[in-house]
């Protein structure tokens, strides 16, 4: 992680701290993480579903608040494990919008649908991605996903979701493996 | 393409959540922010986050620089207020009502706008670090703005570690950070914010109802502690913060006065080592005292000391290369020794079992009052001063 990414982050262990006395104070937390945080479960889930899966991930970490190890300066971990433990219950919707995705090229979380530019190029490569992502193990596709959307270090995905180092590696490894799949299967029809 | 890149590239114009999409959300947070806590235990321990970052061994010699002493314990006052009587109080709803009318006697600063309230304070607290405790020494300041709006100062130091009897000292001994920690705080204008801050407490009506309801509101915090505790530690937490306004502190000492359970004890001592009278409350694992000037009886401070040796144990989370790399560029910049405090650091890898003792006797919080005056502005704060936003 970047040194100027660590100082701006010390805060949030004295945010949380303080918000033990001061409850109130962890709308600070959210005001600094819900905007991306939300869009990452629009990502995964839509942006109707991302605006309830902010809300019970910010309501159970103010509950377990408490529990935070306050050796880590930086909250982001913490919370994006929370989130995919409230992603993962709506698996469906989420398989819904990526398979919605590969029938339409339409994902409600983007006002184009992905059609940025040369539409056609990007649809090429987004739909097989979107049917890979759909048929990943679920504990794969939260690895991948945290590497990928959420910028997370293997080392804060192993904290996010409470596994050893080494699982975080072996499940982005399956999943980056199924990814190229997908791809170069998309490559040998379009030639 | 890289696999994850193509990923990261996937749907990557998807927009941050805007206020709109996180409007609701945030309302069910503030909302449970300001509900009753349910099995929230009160935080008597004002440095309880610190203790649990020392547990490790880790950060130990980060936070700590030894002994300088400072205040003498002779700051009590002893003259006489017209009108008490002679007799020493007979228990500790009378002690209670003479320190309401001292209070309530004493001439309430009147900052101009842009001026702020300026508060000295002596305190005290104990920090347990794996077997080992030690009796850590500290002053406070607070700058408090005038009309209870604009942001608030807290300044604190560590001065001095000092043994426990019936603990270990932490061997080596932490250094202290000789630099001050300030927060700045600021509280919105808007009216649905309505945290218990101390600028806030500035504008308080003194009415006994509405003072009653803020009380009531506070001890719902504590749910699993008897309902003359939860009182008691919330009437404790408005004086500490409202001592600068010694007119609301009176209308708090009488509302104190009702609670039950409270007992009168000859000599109580405050973190500056005054001695006073003070009224007492035995909870389960402490007990708190609030001191008072055996003479005269203004507010000097308070206590807390445990009564029974605890011990406490959790599993530690491992820490990682980055975090060893930061702890260790953090304790270099305070001019500890890079190597010895890897070394330190090395057998945190591992999750283990930290236990933490507090014996029968310690300290575990405790402030005095030295000094309550008038400042033009605030002090020249240290670049990057962490300021806290109460939000609306």
């Amino acid at each position: 992680m970047p040194d100027s990414a660590t100082a701006v982050d010390a805060e949030d262990t004295a945010l949380i701290q303080r918000s033990l006395r001061e409850p109130e104070v962890f709308a600070v937390l959210f005001d600094r993480h819900a905007p991306s945080l939300h869009r990452y479960a629009a990502r995964r889930l839509g942006p109707d579903n991302a605006e309830d899966v902010v809300s019970e991930t910010f309501l159970a970490a103010f509950q377990s608040r408490r529990r935070y190890d306050v050796r880590h300066a930086d909250a982001r971990p913490w919370l994006y494990g929370i989130a995919s433990n409230v992603i993962g219950k709506r698996r469906r919707s989420e398989l819904t919008v990526y398979r919605a995705y590969v029938r339409s090229g339409v994902h409600p979380a983007t006002v184009s649908g992905g059609l940025v530019e040369d539409g056609v190029t990007t649809l090429a490569v987004n739909r097989p991605l979107a049917a890979a992502l759909a048929a990943l193990k679920p504990g794969d596709r939260h690895v991948l996903l945290l590497v990928a959307w959420a910028d997370l270090t293997y080392e804060e995905v192993s904290r996010a979701l409470g596994i050893p180092l080494g699982t975080v590696r072996s499940r982005l490894n399956r999943a980056r493996r199924k990814i190229r799949e997908a791809l170069t299967n998309k490559e040998g029809h379009d030639g | 393409m890289d696999e994850i890149t193509a990923v990261r590239r996937l749907w990557a114009e998807a927009p941050e959540g805007s206020h709109e999409d996180l409007r609701d959300a945030r309302g069910a947070l503030l909302a449970a922010a300001r509900a009753p806590q349910p099995r929230a235990r009160r935080l008597r321990v004002p440095r309880a986050g610190l203790k649990i970052a020392l547990a490790g061994g880790v950060a130990a010699a980060l936070t700590a620089g030894v002994l300088v002493a400072g205040i003498r314990p002779d700051g009590s006052d002893s003259r006489g207020v017209a009108g008490l009587p002679a007799a020493p109080p007979a228990n500790a709803r009378e002690l209670l009502e003479r320190a309401a009318r001292t209070a309530a006697a004493e001439p309430e600063l009147r900052p101009r706008p842009g001026e702020y309230v300026h508060l000295e304070m002596r305190t005290m607290s104990y920090v347990s670090m794996e077997g080992a405790g030690m009796q850590v020494t500290g002053t406070e300041e607070r700058w408090i703005p005038a009309g209870g709006t604009g942001p608030w100062l807290s300044r604190e130091r560590q001065i001095s570690a000092a043994p426990v009897p019936g603990i270990a000292l932490p061997s080596p001994r932490p250094q202290f950070d000789r630099k001050p920690a300030d927060t700045l705080t600021e509280t919105p204008a808007c009216p649905s914010a309505d945290p218990v801050t101390a600028s806030r407490m500035a504008t308080w009506p003194l009415d006994e109802a509405y003072l009653r309801r803020r009380l009531e509101i506070e001890a719902a915090k504590a749910m699993a502690v008897p309902d003359h505790l939860r009182l008691w530690g919330a009437v404790g937490t408005f004086v500490r913060e409202s001592v600068f306004r010694p007119s609301l502190t009176a209308a708090l000492f009488r509302i104190a006065a009702g609670v039950d359970g409270i007992t009168l004890v000859p000599d109580a001592v405050d973190a500056a080592g005054r001695h006073g009278v003070g009224v007492t409350m035995e909870e389960e694992h402490t007990r708190t005292e609030l001191v008072f000037d055996k003479s005269t009886y203004r507010y000097l401070g308070e206590r807390t000391v445990a009564t029974r040796d605890r011990t406490s144990s959790f599993t530690s989370r491992p820490l990682s290369d980055a975090d060893i790399d930061r702890l260790v560029r953090g304790g270099v910049s305070k001019g500890i020794d890079a190597e010895t405090l890897r070394r330190e650091l090395e057998r945190d890898r591992k999750p283990r079992k930290v236990t933490m003792r507090t014996p029968k006797g310690a300290v575990i919080g405790s402030r005095a009052v030295l000094k309550v005056d008038v400042a033009r502005a605030l002090p020249p704060l240290a670049p990057g001063v962490p300021r806290v936003k109460v939000p609306c």
